[in-house]
């Protein structure tokens, strides 16, 4: 730019040329205009102030001499003789008259005319003075003098006339020669003109030309521009996430709405142009931690780099997330910031809630046995560095399993919930009191150096003792026993700690219920074999002796009521006392830990292919496998064997994975499901939402079946988010394909609900209790 | 970018001072020939003789005689010898001078009117007369017949053909009077001169004839003719007849010395009245072109005139 402006533009230089050339062409023709202004002047002079005078006096004088030599003539031939006045002083008069003129200028075409005219005038003149005024001019002599002086002013007058003619034939001359000139200057300077016109004409077009492609891209650029920016202000007006932008010189540039909403800023603030601290004092919000806020809020950044993540807690209890970035141009560098805040309340909420649920027994609020299991460890890490004491205690409630089967899930969960929250009363904050299934509780307690254990299981003791339970109108009163592991006298690791302090709780229970038992060898020696029995041996044994049962319970149409298939559920009896049924909750785990859950589930399949074998008419039956088994690559093998050995349509049978187990290892997960499809049997993924990511991983997991968490399913009728988990569940299902059943239905409202929702398929008390095989047969009447 | 194109070229260049040269090198040229004096060319007078021309109007024993004191003085008075041509007619001394064979020549209003119209004959200087030229209309003394009227079905006679006063004046005052000859007359004679139609009008051989006033004056005054033999029944109004006429290429200080020999003739001068009055003048005065526009008009008119009724 700079380099192009030193130098004259083209167009211009050629508009100076043509000036130029159109100026000198002026000039010139200026120069002739005047110059023949002059020479006509000059003759126009002449003409009038010599020639035209020296006519007139000369024509004058002939006409005056021509007079006199009349009358003298007359006189001549007439008698009567008329008076002639004596003409000299007339004469003279005249003559001076042309003299007066012919001295002004001198002309040698005039000079000798004028000298014969005076020489005569003279002679004349003479001739007049010798004769007598009063006599008679009858002189023929005198008639002579006269007329040879009227012709030498006739002569004198003609030449001047001649002369003028010559002058006004040179006035037509100039005229036309001068006309001529200045036509010949005009022809030129049109030509020179056409000819750096002509260029110039040329430049002009292509300029224009440019500036029309410049103009035409130019509005394409703007409308492009124009359209990227609607849509850009569409997509920031849209966005949930709160969008500002502030310039170079930190004064805000634009905001969108999602950012007057965060703010709480009405959108008739003043806003674009100002600062940005002013901008947030039209902010109502207010901050949690002011100092803190305002030292890292809108902070002026000189760097070019993006910011660090900021959070932002609001009084009202809302959190923001604050990020910036540098908005950058590819010429000019920093063009301004770009700010972005983000409402996360929510997913904190949620992450919160996921966390608590992941830890949390979600009947009664106490921690659950994941939980548990990861503060046993913790302690026995903590406690074997300091040498500390601690102690484990587990307790039950004695009849338990008679309130479940009496009175319903209902009742026992109410009595669950109260023994938890009587229980938590009597635990200090620094206590870990967890709920590990069914009706069994732990609790973990540091102890000091000396400090004996005995007051807490009294108390436990008395307190559920001492709990007055209204069921269908009837009041019971529960017992507890407990039972008490201490480290490192009694164990020194989790297991070991763990099975002691359940033998002492069985200890307990031997001695008579409703009573406390600290772990003793001898006392495990003494009583019987089960109870000093570990669980691995304990399951060990029922595996051996085939101490495991089916149970069945039926998933049922939520459209029509009818029967669909039949979850199978394992049972065994305990090796000790075969009339003690006991509940997968309780075995499954130690199972799983064991590896002995592979056995278990091969004896369960096996089993439920030889009833369907043997009754073709059953529904299908859905067994429940372990996500251990997702790592015995014989598994799917061994169900193809055994439905080609049994000769079973492989619809017939359906496998049930945990939820959580399956994500726990995607990868083997995809692996085995993908293997059981193939053999045709179909999956249903149980526990369904109780997870972390619970509709991500749906994607990897291509199973027919999702089973919904009974957690979401059991408060159905007053939960309203619990509503909306089920629903949204319901909705993702028939998205994606799928089949869902909600289990732990135990009323009708929830089924109607759950029928509203979509959901294709319930279980749970209401519909049926989970029946033995003979019962089941029976009532299928097979 | 594109616009080193708009520059001119060389050749561009060259084109535009070819065409700035050709329009204002002239013009330019024309200005600095405006301040030159136009007059100063160089002339040198020969000492050659001046060759002067008469016109044939009458016999060249006269004209030689009338002529011979005016050739004396322009000898002595030019210091050159002059030499004096007499064409056998008026034709002659037109080509004559068109041939550049006559320096001056005494025209008479037509032949000067052609001369110039053919050769650019340039006026010098005229006679006092000249200008107040008649022609005369004569019948015999003894002819009844009184207006020009009363001619008619009767024998005409004017001079030479190419004769100013002898035909295309007197022509011309015949036909502003509504008088075509051919018709009014019966029989119309080109006599060649006006001293022959005086002659013919006095024997009786035509009934009218016209010619030059002065020429019948002069007649009459020499006793060639007398008024008790012939009558004259019209003059015609005054027009303007001969002209000393120059070649337009003479030097103009040559031009000047002539005008000046012949306009310093003076009747009061006793040695130069001789002079005059052989040419029966008085004084010799200026000639323009203006003198002559009317008799010009004149001319076109009747050779229009003759051309129709040829035609017809």
């Amino acid at each position: 730019m700079a380099q192009r402006s030193n130098k004259t533009p083209p167009v211009l230089k050629k508009v100076y040329q043509l000036v130029g050339v159109q100026l000198v062409m002026a000039a010139l023709a200026m120069a002739v205009i005047f110059q023949h202004t002059q020479q006509q002047h000059e003759i126009y002079d002449r003409l009038g102030n010599f020639h035209a005078p020296s006519i007139y006096y000369a024509d004058n004088l002939a006409a005056t001499l021509e007079n006199l030599i009349f009358d003298l003539k007359l006189n001549q031939n007439s008698p009567e003789k008329i008076n002639i006045r004596n003409p000299s002083y007339t004469i003279k008069s005249q003559l001076a008259a042309i003299n007066e003129i012919i001295r002004q200028a001198s002309d040698p075409e005039t000079e000798k005319a004028f000298q014969y005219l005076q020489e005569e005038t003279q002679a004349l003149l003479k001739l007049l003075q010798n004769t007598d005024a009063s006599q008679h001019f009858d002189n023929t002599q005198l008639i002579e003098a006269l007329t040879a002086t009227r012709f030498r002013a006739t002569q004198l007058s003609r030449l001047h006339s001649n002369l003028s003619e010559q002058l006004r034939e040179l006035l037509e001359q100039l005229d036309r020669k001068n006309t001529a000139l200045l036509i010949n200057l005009a022809v030129a300077a049109l030509l020179a003109g056409g000819l750096l016109l002509a260029p110039l004409v040329m430049i002009i077009r292509r300029m224009v030309k440019v500036m029309e492609a410049s103009e035409t891209s130019e509005r394409q650029l703007r409308e492009a521009a124009e359209r990227e920016k609607n849509q850009m202000t569409a997509l920031l007006s849209a966005m949930n996430i709160g969008v500002l932008f502030e310039d170079k010189t930190g004064l805000v540039d634009f905001v969108n709405p999602a950012f007057l909403r965060i703010w709480g800023i009405n959108a008739d603030a003043p806003i674009s142009g100002n600062p940005l601290r002013n901008l947030l004092e039209y902010s109502p919000s207010r901050f949690s931690w002011p100092e803190h806020a305002s030292k890292f809020v809108l902070q002026v950044l000189d760097t070019h780099e993006i910011s660090e993540r900021f959070e932002i807690e609001f009084n009202d209890g809302r959190i923001l997330t604050q990020l910036s970035f540098p908005v950058l141009s590819d010429e000019k560098g920093l063009m301004g910031r770009l700010w972005i805040y983000e409402d996360i309340t929510l997913e904190r909420q949620t992450a919160q809630q996921l966390l608590y649920v992941a830890e949390h027994d979600p009947l009664t609020g106490l921690y659950n046995r994941h939980r548990f299991q990861k503060q046993l460890d913790y302690m026995l890490k903590s406690a074997m560095r300091n040498n500390g004491r601690f102690a484990l205690l587990y307790f039950d409630l004695d009849e338990f399993k008679y309130i479940n089967d009496n009175f319903g899930h209902s009742a026992g969960d109410t009595v669950l919930l109260r023994t938890a929250s009587e229980i938590s009363a009597l635990v200090r904050d620094v206590e870990m009191f967890a709920r590990l299934g069914g009706d069994e509780f732990a609790i973990l307690v540091s102890l000091k150096d000396g400090q004996n254990l005995s007051a807490l299981p009294v108390r436990i003791i008395e307190t559920i003792a001492s709990v007055p339970f209204r069921l269908r109108g009837s009041n019971l009163r529960l017992t507890a026993s407990v039972g008490v592991a201490l480290y490192p006298d009694h164990a020194i690791d989790a297991e070991d700690l763990v099975a002691h302090a359940d033998a002492a709780m069985y200890h307990a229970k031997r001695l008579g219920k409703n009573t406390w038992s600290l772990y003793s060898p001898e006392a495990d020696q003494s009583g019987s074999m089960v109870e000093r029995m570990s669980w691995s041996r304990r399951i060990g044994l029922a595996l051996e002796q085939n101490l495991l049962e089916l149970y069945f319970q039926g998933i049922y149409r939520t459209d029509g009521g009818g029967l669909s298939h039949l979850e199978v559920l394992a049972r065994i009896h305990d090796p000790a006392d075969r009339s003690r049924l006991i509940m997968p909750g309780l075995f499954i785990p130690f199972a799983e830990k064991t590896g002995q859950i592979i056995e278990i589930d091969h004896r369960i399949l096996e089993l439920s292919m030889a009833l369907l074998a043997r009754y073709p008419t059953l529904p299908p039956l859905a067994v429940n496998i372990s996500g251990r088994s997702f790592d015995d690559h014989t598994l799917p093998d061994f169900i193809k064997n055994r439905l080609m050995h049994y000769r079973i349509e492989p619809k017939r049978l359906i496998i049930e994975l945990t939820e959580t187990e399956a994500v726990s290892d995607l990868g083997d997960a995809q692996r085995f499901i993908e293997a059981i499809s193939q053999a045709g049997c179909r999956v249903c993924l149980d526990d369904f939402g109780s997870g972390f990511s619970t509709f991500t991983y749906l994607k990897y997991l291509n199973v027919d079946i999702l089973k919904i968490d009974g957690l979401f399913v059991r408060d159905l009728k007053n939960n309203r988010e619990n509503q909306l988990f089920v629903q949204a569940m319901a909705t993702i299902a028939q998205g994606l394909h799928k089949l869902i059943i909600a289990e732990y239905v135990e009323n009708g409202e929830t089924l109607e609900l759950l029928q509203k929702f979509g959901v294709d398929f319930a279980q749970g008390f209401y519909l049926d209790h989970p029946t033995s095989q003979s019962d089941m047969l029976h009532k299928l009447k097979i | 970018m594109m616009i080193e194109t708009f520059l001119p070229n060389a050749h561009q260049r060259s084109v535009l001072l070819m065409v700035l040269a050709r329009s204002i090198l002239p013009a330019l040229m024309g200005l600095f020939w405006l301040w030159q004096d136009p007059a100063q060319a160089a002339d040198h007078i020969a000492k050659s003789a001046i060759r002067l021309g008469l016109l044939p109007d009458s016999s060249p024993e006269i004209l030689n005689a009338r002529f011979k004191p005016l050739k004396n003085y322009l000898e002595v008075t030019l210091e050159r010898p002059v030499d004096i041509t007499i064409p056998s007619d008026y034709n002659e001394l037109v080509n004559q001078f068109g041939k550049k064979k006559l320096d001056i020549v005494f025209f008479g209003g037509v032949t000067f009117a052609t001369a110039r119209k053919l050769y650019h004959a340039e006026p010098l200087v005229m006679r006092d007369i000249d200008l107040k030229f008649t022609s005369l209309f004569l019948t015999q003394a003894d002819n009844a017949k009184l207006t020009l009227a009363d001619f008619k079905g009767t024998q005409f006679s004017f001079g030479a053909k190419l004769s100013t006063s002898g035909h295309y004046m007197p022509r011309y005052f015949l036909l502003e009077q509504g008088i075509v000859p051919e018709k009014f007359f019966n029989t119309i004679h080109y006599s060649g001169g006006h001293d022959k139609t005086a002659l013919a009008v006095r024997e009786g051989r035509v009934d009218i004839g016209v010619a030059n006033g002065e020429v019948i004056r002069a007649m009459i005054k020499d006793g060639r003719l007398s008024l008790r033999d012939v009558r004259i029944v019209w003059e015609t109004p005054f027009y303007t007849d001969y002209v000393f006429a120059v070649q337009p290429g003479m030097p103009k200080r040559e031009k000047q010395a002539l005008r000046d020999a012949f306009l310093a003739l003076s009747i009061s001068h006793p040695q130069q009245r001789g002079i005059l009055s052989a040419l029966n003048a008085q004084s010799f005065i200026p000639a323009s072109n203006k003198d002559f526009e009317v008799l010009d008009n004149i001319i076109q008119n009747l050779e229009k005139n003759q051309n129709n009724g040829s035609t017809q």
